[in-house]
């Protein structure tokens, strides 16, 4: 990718960044805020992955070989979720 | 419900199940001497195995010859008569580095003993002693990895061997980070009373150092375009950039942790506390650990370690600084706004 690409990239993550703050300013507590604000930290997160992180570019076999972990994230998230208030 | 039990009452009816495990442990236990008595009979020489036991098509029972093959005469040497690839690809130090952690843990465990700190100190002195070594020995290059061929059936077959192990240790990472995240959501999600975000965290100091980690991560992208593109300038001066990012990091969280102590928000300020420090804390110290790194390679960079061709370290490097710059793109909201 061309430096400008990583730069427009960088330019997504600040102002993602940005509205995280703007929209906990603005509508703080609000539940459907919590969400876009975890969506938007997500979306960062895929954006590092994907072209920071090279593996969008990278074989089929590595990109699965990347992902295999976030399985054992989620099985160990939907664990914990299960055995609330037991 | 107990979560241990030292003793099975008849009522439970888990007399049957309970004998089944403990005559599985007995077996268990005696079948180590086997492992034993192979160890010893191994050690004193009687049975020396063939080349490829298992009889395995595999290449590294197979096709690959061993490293005493590689000294045998005829084989690629390096012009002072030792063998170029036994050379290249061995270093103690890694293993010495484990040893030194296994060390430093082993006192932390015996402090309450007494005798922890003079172990723990002998194992940081390893601790140091290998990674000094472990820097000596990449400047020479001892880490190169021989890429093997015929390995059709494998599919990472065409990924360099360092880079995979770089993603396998960056799986491990997530795997850490999933305990302590994962704690953090399940206690979150357990206490109805937390304190309100922006009460005890600072939202502009958490936003700017997500800028600062952010924008290290854009530096260390440009670094590894600058060295592809064979410009050594520009990689000293984007990794000095990212070390400078880094350090400005871990100054401002440094500040916040100071502030938050002057005001009383200690390590036992209950659970908002502990998960704060503890969290923060290991994500700081993986900071610090990849401005350790980034003293290196800025150091091998000015000694014209990297080049066109030469350039895998700085991208292995990058995996692992983009990383810590995603888990603070989660730890960011968690502890800051929601």
């Amino acid at each position: 990718m061309k430096s400008l690409d990583m730069f427009l990239i960088w330019v997504y993550l600040a102002a993602a960044t940005v509205v995280e703050v703007f929209l906990f300013y603005t509508y703080a507590g609000d539940v459907l805020v919590n969400y876009a604000i975890s969506v938007l930290a997500l979306s960062k997160a895929i954006f590092i992955f994907a072209f920071y992180m090279h593996i969008r570019y990278e074989q089929r076999s590595l990109k699965i070989f990347s992902i295999i972990p976030l399985f054992f994230l989620l099985a160990l998230l939907a664990g914990m979720f299960a055995s609330l208030g037991h | 419900m107990p979560r241990r039990i030292a003793t099975y009452s008849v009522d439970a009816g888990w007399s049957s199940l309970n004998l089944i495990a403990s005559v599985g442990g007995i077996i268990f236990a005696v079948s180590q001497f086997l492992l034993i008595a192979n160890l010893v009979i191994g050690v004193r020489g009687r049975i020396v195995s063939p080349p490829n036991p298992w009889r395995s098509l595999a290449p590294e029972w197979g096709g690959m010859p061993s490293i005493q093959a590689l000294d045998a005469p005829g084989m690629p040497t390096n012009g002072n008569g030792s063998s170029e690839h036994h050379e290249q690809h061995l270093s103690s130090r890694p293993i010495a580095l484990t040893i030194g952690v296994t060390l430093a843990m082993v006192g932390f465990s015996l402090l309450e003993l007494g005798v922890g700190w003079p172990v723990i100190f002998v194992g940081l002195v390893v601790i140091a002693w290998s990674l000094y070594g472990w820097a000596r020995d990449d400047l020479w290059s001892k880490f190169h990895v021989p890429e093997e061929e015929g390995r059709e059936l494998w599919p990472f077959s065409k990924i360099p061997k360092i880079k995979l192990g770089m993603w396998t240790f960056l799986a491990g990472e997530v795997i850490l980070f999933s305990g302590v995240l994962g704690s953090y959501l399940f206690i979150r999600a357990d206490i109805p009373r937390w304190p309100s975000p922006g009460t005890i965290h600072s939202i502009p100091i958490g936003l700017t150092n997500t800028l600062v980690l952010l924008t290290s991560s854009l530096s260390v992208v440009l670094a590894i375009q600058a060295i592809r593109a064979g410009n050594q300038k520009r990689l000293l001066m984007w990794l000095t950039t990212t070390f400078l990012l880094g350090a400005l990091f871990l100054g401002i969280k440094a500040s916040e942790w100071a502030d938050l102590f002057s005001k009383g928000f200690w390590f036992n300020s209950g659970l908002p506390g502990s998960t704060y420090f503890v969290t923060t804390g290991i994500h700081g110290l993986h900071v610090t650990a990849g401005l350790i790194l980034l003293a290196y390679l800025i150091k091998r960079t000015m000694n014209g370690g990297f080049s066109k061709e030469n350039n895998d370290t700085v991208e292995y490097f990058g995996l692992y600084w983009h990383f810590v710059d995603i888990i603070w793109v989660f730890l960011f909201p968690l502890f800051y706004l929601l």
